[in-house]
């Protein structure tokens, strides 16, 4: 890689014991949800990981937040390791995890005062960051009286405003309909071109992470590790709003099912249909979808 | 405040927001018909009070019942204005509100902060929870005589007795409040690089005030109940002690007149903390 990575996951595993309530000695049975975890990031690159439900995304999406430690191996940002949460990374969740009793003001400059940002300071850039995803006007409405893209892009504000070196995306979209979700992925890719910011984006559609991602890094089944990492080079040479009518567009998205589809078999227990039409991959996600809220 | 089913046909005018010229007289007839089903609600439920005091005043006076024992109402309400002229009212209201406002005082302080503590530390918890199951399955009353015994009749084993029986809802409210705090809102604040004393300040405090706040309402009314019941048994002023010193010297009207004063401190007490609730919980309502 010609740039120097921002951020370095270098052999991660993690491990979780769990208490065997039903053996008699006090055993802890150990369960490996990542696996031998090893991606370079470049500075400003967009990466997404996809992969079925309990692959260990999540997990080690709070490993890349220093939310829980890895077992073995390291995460290094700037060079640096992660020892522990801090404001250079910003995080958003599928819940948006707002305050209810903050505006969206406050809310965003919430995550400025963790940084020990001024006061005035704080209200200055909230309102800067709260511009940049289109919710001026808004900024003294409370979680309740906003929608649920509304939240998010106030949740994405607050995470931007700290002026992180990474944002972790945790299925950010997953719980917005369909019209308003392709409308976040524009804005969202508007925001990345504009901030030139390095994000790691979990998600369970394969278009979602075709038409965002620079990469796509798709995980197996429990336990989770990389098996492949697909390069989409759609952004670089037009718009990124025609990315999706590109017709090279299928092609990935078909890329990235057929990597998939061996994982999701192995969870559902049934034969996924071979090479679907590029047309079917929305179908497919779909599919991909009820496979998570059953599993 | 819940609306009443007279007209579901048509909404509020508030409601509407379209308020272009074609609406207005739409508007017009809505608003007449709220104002109306407004008068409505307020006559229904003026009705239970009315029959309740003409049943006051005619079962007594007619010698239906004793007139010895349940004063008519006109008589009641004499003498109830006879006694907030001459002060007796207002010297045993105010005795009265001081014990339960210290009481009530006291109860919070201690039962918020014990309260936050058991919520976020498990091992204070583990200690005082076996203690606390107890003391919370007793009924505060059986132990006035305790209270009495200990700190004798004066105004502290009042003070202690109250903020005793005020300290259990508020310190389960706050207990539960604390443990139901969305684990995600902590996750996102530990992400954002908060430590626990200030994810505690900024997230777990504020999220728990309206259980919170609940927890105070109901001690208010506690406060009230278990304040009478100490009055009735060893004190010399106060509107507890004005009831059954008046009960037991064979004035009535004076009893009946304590009674209703301390139901519309009740009532206004309740309502003052309900204002303060809702004020407290506006948020909550997604």
């Amino acid at each position: 890689m010609s740039t120097p990575a921002k951020l370095q996951i270098e052999h991660v595993s993690k491990e979780f014991s769990i208490p065997e309530t039903s053996s008699k000695r006090r055993a802890n049975r150990q369960l490996l949800a990542v696996h031998d975890v090893d991606v370079q990031i470049a500075d400003g690159e967009f990466l997404v990981i996809v992969g079925p439900s309990g692959c260990g995304k999540s997990t080690l999406l709070d490993m890349l937040a220093g939310l829980t430690p890895a077992t073995s191996g390291r995460i290094l940002i700037d060079g640096i390791p992660i020892t522990g949460p801090g404001p250079d990374r910003g995080i958003v969740f599928q819940q948006y995890a707002l305050l209810p009793w903050r505006t969206a003001r406050e809310n965003v400059e919430f995550g400025l005062e963790a940084a020990s940002v001024a006061r005035r300071e704080r209200r200055e850039r909230a309102s800067e960051y709260l511009d940049l995803v289109g919710l001026n006007g808004f900024e003294e409405s409370y979680p309740h009286q906003l929608s649920g893209g509304m939240k998010q892009r106030v949740a994405i504000a607050r995470s931007l405003a700290t002026d992180p070196k990474l944002l972790i995306m945790d299925e950010p979209f997953g719980a917005l309909d369909a019209l308003t979700r392709d409308s976040l992925q524009s804005q969202l890719a508007r925001i990345w071109e504009r901030t030139g910011k390095t994000i790691v984006f979990v998600t369970h559609a394969i278009d979602e992470a075709v038409y965002l991602g620079q990469r796509v890094a798709v995980m197996s089944a429990r336990p989770g590790r990389i098996k492949a990492i697909v390069d989409i080079p759609l952004k670089s040479d037009q718009d990124v709003a025609d990315v999706r009518a590109n017709s090279d567009f299928g092609q990935f998205s078909r890329l990235v099912w057929d990597e998939l589809r061996d994982e999701i078999t192995a969870l559902q227990g049934i034969a996924a249909p071979r090479s679907p039409a590029a047309h079917q991959a929305r179908g497919q996600v779909q599919e991909l979808e009820e496979v998570g809220s059953i599993a | 405040m819940p609306e009443t089913l007279t007209s579901p046909t048509v909404a509020p005018s508030s409601v509407g927001g379209g308020d272009n010229a074609t609406h207005s007289r739409r508007n017009r007839s809505s608003r007449l018909s709220a104002l109306g089903r407004i008068g409505g609600k307020v006559l229904i439920s003026t009705i239970g009070l009315v029959v309740l005091a003409v049943l006051w005043q005619v079962l007594p006076s007619q010698h239906i019942v004793d007139p010895t024992f349940v004063t008519p109402l006109d008589q009641v309400a004499s003498t109830w204005w006879h006694m907030l002229q001459d002060g007796t009212l207002w010297s045993n209201a105010r005795d009265s509100l001081i014990r339960a406002g210290v009481g009530l005082g006291a109860g919070t302080a201690l039962g918020v902060s014990l309260g936050l503590l058991i919520g976020a530390n498990r091992r204070v918890a583990d200690l005082l929870n076996p203690v606390l199951e107890l003391f919370r399955n007793t009924a505060p009353l059986a132990l006035l005589p305790v209270f009495i015994l200990i700190l004798g009749i004066g105004q502290t084993s009042k003070f202690v007795f109250i903020g005793y029986s005020c300290l259990f809802p508020i310190l389960l409210n706050t207990i539960s409040a604390v443990k139901t705090v969305d684990p995600l809102l902590v996750k996102s604040a530990r992400g954002l690089g908060f430590n626990q004393f200030r994810i505690f300040q900024k997230v777990v405090v504020p999220a728990s005030l309206p259980q919170i706040f609940t927890g105070i309402r109901l001690a208010g009314g506690y406060a009230l109940l278990v304040l009478i019941a100490a009055e009735f048994v060893g004190a010399n002023s106060g509107l507890g002690f004005l009831i059954t010193n008046s009960e037991q010297n064979f004035q009535s009207p004076m009893m009946y007149a304590a009674i209703i004063t301390i139901s519309g401190i009740g009532v206004i007490l309740n309502f003052v903390l309900l204002r303060i609730e809702r004020r407290f919980s506006t948020w909550r309502v997604a």
